[in-house]
């Protein structure tokens, strides 16, 4: 039971981040390899907020998440539109450079020092008994809660607002959409800032639990094979694929070695890509695209 | 006998270019090469080192250098890359031909700079948070690889840190269950694996052990089972960030036991920002709680170079500066390498106690001499405070620890 626990938390943390790719890739079909350093960028303006304000966590929480929103425009404006029109490896290649170049900015703003936010919240760590001699702690409440919510709403936003639909038309036919007289630089740049607002909440919650550092992009690859394995376009496909690879890494420490966790997803992906290489959700068109 | 104006114009022409020459022989600086992992994953136990050594020699040249020759340091990033070290060591010492090369990063990195020494004659020091291989010392010793790094060989911090936790452990009239904990890197391991003999030697029943790789986004799946396993302490040979996200899970799943790790350049700030009464960070250096004068004096130069890292990270790096001063200090005017080699096998120096032992190297033996204690924050006084006497430990011989509190 303590287990399930375990890998429920897990996939929540992984469903952030694999959202960030999945909305990324739905809106412009660009697989954003930056999406780790973007998270560690949306953490340190959140460090930051939290060192200026003395503690303010609401008010670090909310200028955090919005210049890491703010840093998504200006990625899409500054790096992916001038190569709108090119083959999209271009900008998976351009992700690649970008995710350098704002490891590198991080480093020189904030010096490559490990830094713990919790020191001005507490007590986050600590466990609350919850049911049944289980218990979890706030900050792991949190991220589950945080998962369930983006869960809930990223789709009817997707499905039914006006701006999920001008996101799902340019998606689906830019060309067409922009006949529509949907601007789909706008579109493409509100969807690079719903990315990097997911990858934002995902370095909050990391360094809350663990820590910060430039060096923790790594984190942000978590949730490449919950994207892959669930479809790169299915935001529930991230969601089950995070459970899948939350499972196999949890069980693959407990009952094997923790040497094997890293690899445990990997392993799953390879088998899942063998059966259903479009992904669990995914659509067989969009393979055909990549 | 008379001289004509031109002999005469031309002897003077002539003196003042030996002058000349002279006094820009006297200016020459002394090139050295630092080789460390500035940026990339390891770049958080390396970078602050890198800045205090970089503070220390800022500040020695801007007082007129050593024997009025300043110090001019070829700084390159080998994002603990060994590919990356190799280049750079390439670049040091064949195409700079540097006096020495200050190697600040993983262990990993260590051989392909260490080949490149041999085959050009150049000494390796290893500073900051370096950890010293077995060739430092005899019978496998490599005469150029001098350590002044922080970190002892795995093999003899061993045998200070399972006396220590049995210490603590015995004090608090603990039953003993070990769990041990690496990173998933060759030294790392060895390290652990070490430290299982010499508990088992000493009794201690040893319920887990494992390696962590370092790449981990979240390793509850491990902490459940160092819990599943019964242990009551866990002690870590690994960097400071494997401790840390090991000790959170196990914290974040109820386990309340204690963590003993070895330390890290920035273990001071580890338990001040971390506040776990029951973490232990037994290093080899002093921590500013010991407030020594030369921690006020890195805190001037820190504020002076606008340097953006705290005193107790800089520390390591600042002695790591003395160590390398005091060495061209004595191999002096048209230093070679060869003649650096010579000074470094007689090199001892203090530190200003930064570690508490002088630095003393000699043709059998290139190790710094090992002594540790132990730190924890103190929940009463809201302050990190020594806990153990310092201890001299030698490879092979259990420490003796006296916890003082």
């Amino acid at each position: 039971m303590g287990l399930l626990v375990i890998i429920f938390i897990q996939a929540s943390f992984y469903a952030l981040l694999g959202l960030g790719y999945v909305l990324i890739y739905r809106a412009t079909r660009v697989l954003n390899l930056a999406h780790g350093d973007l998270m560690v960028f949306g953490a340190y303006l959140f460090l930051q907020t939290l060192i200026e304000t003395g503690g303010n966590v609401p008010l670090a929480i909310v200028l955090g998440l919005a210049g890491s929103a703010l840093l998504g425009v200006i990625v899409y404006e500054g790096v992916l539109r001038p190569l709108a029109g090119y083959p999209v490896a271009v900008g998976v290649l351009a992700t690649i450079a970008l995710g350098i170049v704002l490891r590198s900015l991080t480093t020189v703003i904030w010096s490559g020092q490990t830094r713990y936010p919790a020191e001005y919240i507490g007590e986050l760590g600590r466990p609350i008994p919850v049911f049944a001699g289980l218990s979890v702690s706030v900050i792991d409440a949190l991220i589950i809660l945080v998962a369930a919510a983006s869960m809930i709403v990223l789709p009817i936003l997707l499905q039914r607002a006006a701006v999920g639909v001008s996101m799902r038309a340019v998606a689906e036919n830019a060309l067409l959409a922009s006949q529509r007289r949907i601007n789909i630089h706008r579109v493409n740049a509100l969807s690079w800032a719903l990315a990097t607002g997911m990858a934002g909440i995902a370095g909050v919650f990391f360094s809350l639990k663990v820590r910060l550092g430039p060096d923790i992009w790594y984190v942000g690859l978590a949730g490449f094979a919950p994207a892959l394995i669930g479809g790169m376009d299915s935001l529930r496909g991230a969601a089950v694929g995070a459970v899948i690879v939350a499972a196999a890494e949890v069980l693959a420490a407990r009952f094997i070695a923790p040497q094997i966790a890293l690899a445990a997803p990997f392993l799953v992906l390879l088998v899942a890509l063998w059966i259903r290489p479009w992904g669990l959700y995914g659509s067989r068109e969009e393979l055909e695209r990549i | 006998m008379t001289i004509g104006r031109p002999v005469a114009t031309a002897s003077i022409a002539a003196c003042l270019a030996v002058a000349f020459a002279a006094s820009a022989a006297a200016q020459t600086a002394f090139k050295i090469g630092i080789s460390g992992a500035a940026t990339g994953p390891a770049s958080p136990s390396y970078l602050p080192h890198i800045e205090g050594i970089r503070t220390y020699i800022e500040q020695l040249n801007d007082k007129g250098g050593v024997n009025g020759a300043k110090i001019d340091v070829i700084y390159l990033d080998d994002k603990a890359a060994p590919s990356e070290a190799a280049s750079n060591a390439k670049k040091l010492m064949d195409d700079e031909n540097v006096l020495a090369v200050g190697l600040m990063s993983l262990s990993s990195t260590y051989a392909p700079v260490f080949q490149a020494a041999s085959r050009t004659g150049t000494p390796v020091l290893l500073l900051g948070q370096a950890v010293c291989p077995a060739n430092a010392s005899t019978p496998q010793m490599n005469p150029l690889v001098f350590c002044g790094g922080s970190t002892s060989d795995p093999m003899t911090a061993g045998y200070w840190q399972v006396p220590l936790v049995k210490a603590i452990a015995d004090k608090n009239r603990d039953e003993l269950k070990l769990a041990l904990v690496a990173a998933d890197i060759p030294i790392s391991r060895q390290g652990i694996d070490n430290m299982e003999q010499i508990a088992r030697k000493l009794g201690i029943d040893v319920v887990d052990k494992q390696a962590i790789p370092p790449a981990s986004a979240d390793v509850s799946g491990a902490a459940a089972r160092i819990i599943a396993s019964g242990a009551t302490y866990v002690t870590s040979w690994a960097p400071v960030t494997t401790a840390v996200q090991m000790l959170g899970a196990l914290r974040r799943q109820g386990w309340q036991g204690w963590y003993i790790h070895n330390h890290s350049g920035d273990a001071e700030a580890t338990l001040r920002q971390l506040k776990d009464p029951k973490l232990v960070m037994s290093p080899e250096y002093a921590f500013t709680v010991e407030k020594l004068p030369v921690f006020s004096e890195i805190e001037t130069a820190a504020k002076k170079y606008a340097v953006n890292v705290p005193v107790d990270s800089l520390s390591l790096g600042w002695a790591s500066g003395m160590m390398l001063e005091e060495a061209l200090k004595k191999c002096g005017t048209g230093c070679t390498k060869e003649k650096l080699v010579e000074t470094l096998n007689g090199l001892n120096v203090m530190t200003a106690r930064i570690y508490p032992d002088a630095v003393k190297w000699s043709k059998e033996d290139h190790t710094r001499p090992a002594s540790f204690t132990a730190y924890v924050w103190d929940q009463k006084s809201g302050a990190v405070k020594r806990i153990t006497d310092w201890a001299r430990v030698r490879n092979g011989e259990l420490a003796t620890v006296k916890v003082i509190d």
